[in-house]
């Protein structure tokens, strides 16, 4: 049960590494295939925005970039919908992992909702007791504001 | 069950001595803290510490019988969780056909 919260794909792309990179990382680019309009910092720390047709938006907080290889994304707890509502959402992990082969590029994509280090038992505990406690989480902080 | 839960369900199987505590209580038909700490290497105040997590995430219940309280497992966020991979994983599957149609046109 320990990686089961976990969900995986790996594609082989017959392109190069680059372009898989620029395809998940460029906001144009994840336009034509994420489902969403993008809006990327790309830099550890940046903020990620995409906002569906149907006027959803759910913001993500870029963890890592190591340029051609690996992309990692956190979601924020809650998706805002066209008219000023708020929903709960997992918290889950976003990876992009690029191995350049033979044939080009193999994709690995997984959304993990294991616990961060924000989630400890004692973050749980307090989270229980109030709901919007992740503001206070000081790792989210930055990226609340 | 709303998805907030699911995160705390999340939250609650992300540990590995949460994970022993359910696998100790799914072999019985109610089990107490006490006898839980007798059979994982943690103390009874953590036992207890992680059915408050559990219990609070819905994945088990305690019902006091005299002096003590029994849990049991209360499997149905197991059943939210294992919905919540197959929206996501279809979710990729369509994002993935459409990068690699993307990436075929060659729009770049």
């Amino acid at each position: 049960m320990a990686e089961g919260q976990v969900v995986e794909r790996d594609i082989l792309l017959p392109v190069p590494a680059d372009e898989v990179w620029a395809a998940i990382t460029d906001d144009d680019q994840l336009a034509a295939w994420f489902g969403a309009e993008a809006r990327l910092e790309l830099r550890p720390g940046g903020r990620a925005t995409f906002r569906w047709p149907d006027g959803t938006t759910r913001n993500a907080t870029v963890e890592v970039v190591e340029a051609e290889r690996l992309l990692i994304l956190r979601w924020f707890p809650f998706a805002d919908d066209a008219h000023g509502g708020r929903r709960q959402q997992p918290v889950t992990t976003l990876s992009f992992r690029l191995e350049a082969t033979s044939h080009g590029t193999r994709l690995r994509v997984a959304e993990s909702a294991t616990a961060q280090e924000a989630f400890s038992d004692d973050h749980l505990l307090a989270r229980n007791a109030r709901p919007d406690a992740w503001h206070n989480s000081g790792d989210l902080r930055a990226s609340a504001v | 069950m709303s998805k907030h839960q699911i995160d705390m369900v999340f939250s609650a199987l992300s540990d590995p001595t949460r994970r022993e505590v359910i696998e100790c209580i799914s072999e019985e038909d109610g089990v107490s803290a006490s006898q839980l700490a007798t059979r994982l290497p943690v103390s009874r105040q953590a036992v207890a510490k992680h059915l408050t997590a559990l219990s609070e995430a819905g994945l088990v219940s305690g019902e006091k019988h005299g002096r003590q309280k029994l849990y049991r497992l209360t499997p149905g966020p197991m059943g939210d969780v294992m919905g919540w991979m197959e929206r996501v994983g279809a979710e990729w599957d369509d994002r993935l056909q459409a990068l690699q149609r993307h990436l075929a046109s060659g729009e770049d």
